[in-house]
């Protein structure tokens, strides 16, 4: 059995994970500079600056077993999300690297997120909104 | 791909919330599926015909330009 009834139901059981997975990266961002800042090279220095990347794997791992309760229509719907947030991601870095050849900045690759995320979130509430 | 399903949803005064609840899916996919919005998976198109209790093939019809 469907475990989600209604598309607002997953949306809403979505940007509660989005929220903690956020707030849990702020934290442990803020971790992450301390070791940067102020802590000599070492495994646990390595192991604070990577401690944010937990974050990103548990709202996939939680938008994939969201996704997994909800009916058929809804994970086409975010299956679509998804590969629009692919290909709109894929598209910037890649005009972007071109663009750096004609003198524009060079970007940490971190930025992709800065882009890809946002583009998943509209998604998603775009989902929320749409035949309500 | 055409369906009568509106018209057969109607006729037991079912509520897209009702019918939503007997398929086990949202209402956002009988409305979709109404709506010629989105084809339903063969289970669920088989679930459709077995709630309704007719051929799957008199419910569901494909349009003229996509039969083989």
């Amino acid at each position: 059995m469907t475990a989600y009834a209604d598309r607002k139901l997953f949306i809403a059981a979505w940007f509660r994970t989005v929220g903690w997975g956020v707030g849990l990266y702020l934290v442990l961002y803020a971790a992450a500079m301390h070791a940067v800042l102020s802590m000599p090279a070492g495994l646990e220095r390595t192991a604070l600056i990577l401690l944010p990347i937990a974050p990103g794997i548990y709202i996939i791992a939680s938008t994939i077993r969201i996704t997994r309760r909800c009916d058929e229509y809804i994970r086409l719907r975010v299956l679509q999300a998804v590969g629009v947030t692919a290909a709109v991601t894929a598209i910037w870095t890649l005009a972007y690297a071109y663009l750096e050849l004609l003198g524009l900045p060079h970007l940490s690759v971190g930025l992709v997120h800065a882009v890809g995320w946002p583009v998943f979130i509209v998604q998603m509430v775009r989902l929320m909104r749409a035949d309500a | 791909m055409n369906n009568i399903v509106p018209e057969l949803r109607a006729k037991r005064g079912w509520t897209q919330l009702e019918l939503a609840a007997r398929l086990r899916v949202s209402r956002q996919t009988v409305n979709a599926i109404e709506t010629g919005r989105y084809d339903p998976s063969l289970p669920l198109a088989f679930a459709i015909a077995r709630l309704f209790g007719r051929p799957i093939e008199t419910i569901f019809k494909c349009d003229p330009v996509e039969q083989p």
